[in-house]
């Protein structure tokens, strides 16, 4: 026992030296919790062709809540925000470093079903016959991001206010949540964003809204003002790379 | 102040939903109070585990478990509603939503109180020939009213600040599920409504305040009573 515990502490310890030599400095990333995946496999892929290792920090959330707590001067060197409404906030409050503002990824918009859902009417048209007893879950338009465009979508369908008229939204707080609504039944149809279906083996796509039914899905990536070290420049650098573009589009992002 | 009808209607939902979840969760709270308090058995530590289990879970694993548990396509779910019960995306969700979660600080309160309860006073009824049920009714539980009031008070404090559990069991959806902190957290997320989230987060304060101040003097009066 008393050796298990010397080795663990032997190799716990090599592990800190270990990264200690490889880490420069550390680059804090705040990013939309819809780029979670991307963004661990982004970074994993950078330390692979750097010359020198970079030790990231990322912090994934709503993009509400990422932009405030920057705004509030939490220790982030990049934002990647889920809308350009939270980027311009940063700007608008002189957060954002000159020139570093660029398009990290574009996404799309889809129809989700659960698995106990009929999936073989004609979406879109008939997705209120569809929703029956059922509901449709989708980001509270107002704050969500992903909400606000599918209303708009809806909306160009001419079905939103049929929908909402008949109380058969439910509204959640991000992206993530509605997906889980509509991966255990709870809600019967859901709209959330291509990359996020991908996500999920349980849930069926069942309609990709129109591009034009929607404003654009634009993920801004940006430097933090004053806080450009050498390493998150690099980064930023990094993502206009062919082999970067790769990734995002592997998941299912479109990159401009 | 001038709120908005929306928000009048989050007040009024929260205030709602919390004197159900105390008044739906209260009698059981009493019941496992009791048991936990004055007996023991074979699973007991098991049992005082499941109650406490809210308090330590995060609320958003809660609520995956309330959906997992009383979901539309679960066996107890279907069943509640072929006899009319509801809860998917209905307040009523909201307030099974902040039962579960309050259940254990109510349990807690009143369990306290009824271990602080003189033995002696229930051995003498029963010397007397009263009955367990009627030691139970006539002794044990007026002597326990305090720690049922701040039991009480604190199951309501407790669903007034609910999240978690509730937007995952039932979303937020506008005069239906949308209780105070969810429209504040919807007002934080939402760039230039920082005045909007101050004024309810000012309501909810107001709410709390005013809830703590009278359990206070109801409580005291209590004290009053079993004292003289």
């Amino acid at each position: 026992m008393k050796n298990l515990l010397r080795g663990l502490l032997a190799s716990a310890l090599l592990l800190l030296c270990g990264s200690a030599l490889y880490a420069q400095e550390k680059v804090y990333i705040y990013a939309a919790a819809s780029t979670k995946e991307v963004v661990k496999e982004l970074t994993d892929s950078y330390n692979k062709t750097a010359k020198v290792k970079t030790e990231f920090v990322t912090v994934f959330g709503s993009s509400g809540d990422l932009a405030r707590q920057i705004e509030a001067g939490a220790d982030a060197d990049i934002f990647i925000s889920a809308d350009t409404k939270w980027s311009k906030y940063l700007d608008e409050k002189k957060l954002v470093e000159k020139g570093t503002i660029s398009n990290f990824a574009s996404n799309a918009l889809v129809l989700i079903a659960s698995p106990k859902a009929k999936t073989n009417l004609k979406f879109p048209d008939q997705l209120l016959e569809a929703i029956g007893d059922g509901y449709l879950a989708m980001g509270d338009p107002k704050p969500v991001p992903a909400g606000k465009y599918g209303q708009e979508a809806l909306t160009y369908l001419k079905l939103w206010d049929k929908i909402s008229n008949a109380k058969k939204i439910a509204f959640y707080p991000d992206v993530r949540k509605t997906l889980n609504a509509v991966e255990t039944s709870q809600a019967d149809y859901g709209i959330v964003y291509k990359t996020d279906a991908q996500l999920s083996s349980a849930v069926k796509v069942v309609y990709t809204f129109k591009e034009k039914s929607h404003s654009p899905i634009d993920y801004p990536v940006l430097g933090i003002a004053g806080k450009s070290k050498g390493e998150s420049r690099a980064f930023l650098n990094f993502l206009k790379k062919k082999d970067a573009k790769k990734i995002r589009e592997k998941y299912g992002f479109v990159v401009k | 102040m001038g709120l908005s009808a929306g928000e009048l209607d989050a007040i009024r939902l929260s205030i709602q939903v919390g004197i159900w979840s105390v008044a739906a969760g209260l009698i059981p709270a009493i019941g496992l109070a009791y048991l936990l308090a004055r007996f023991s058995f074979r699973g007991k530590a098991v049992l005082d585990a499941f109650v406490h289990l809210p308090l330590v879970l995060p609320p958003v694993v809660t609520g995956y478990l309330l959906i997992i548990m009383l979901g539309r396509y679960t066996p107890l779910g279907s069943l509640l509603q072929s006899i009319g019960i509801k809860f998917a995306f209905n307040w009523k969700g909201a307030v099974i939503a902040s039962l579960v979660m309050s259940l254990p600080l109510m349990v807690r309160a009143v369990r306290i109180s009824i271990e602080a309860v003189d033995r002696s006073l229930e051995d003498a009824a029963r010397t007397l020939g009263a009955g367990s049920f009627r030691v139970f009714i006539t002794i044990t539980l007026p002597l326990s009213v305090p720690g049922i009031i701040s039991g009480g008070i604190l199951g309501f404090a407790r669903s007034l600040g609910e999240f978690g559990a509730t937007v995952t069991f039932v979303a937020n959806i506008p005069g239906e599920t949308q209780t105070l902190p969810l429209a504040l957290y919807a007002y934080t997320q939402t760039p230039g409504a920082e005045m909007m989230a101050a004024r309810l987060c000012a309501v909810s304060i107001t709410i709390a305040v005013a809830a703590l101040v009278i359990s206070e003097i109801i409580a005291r009066r209590a004290y009053g009573r079993i004292n003289r």
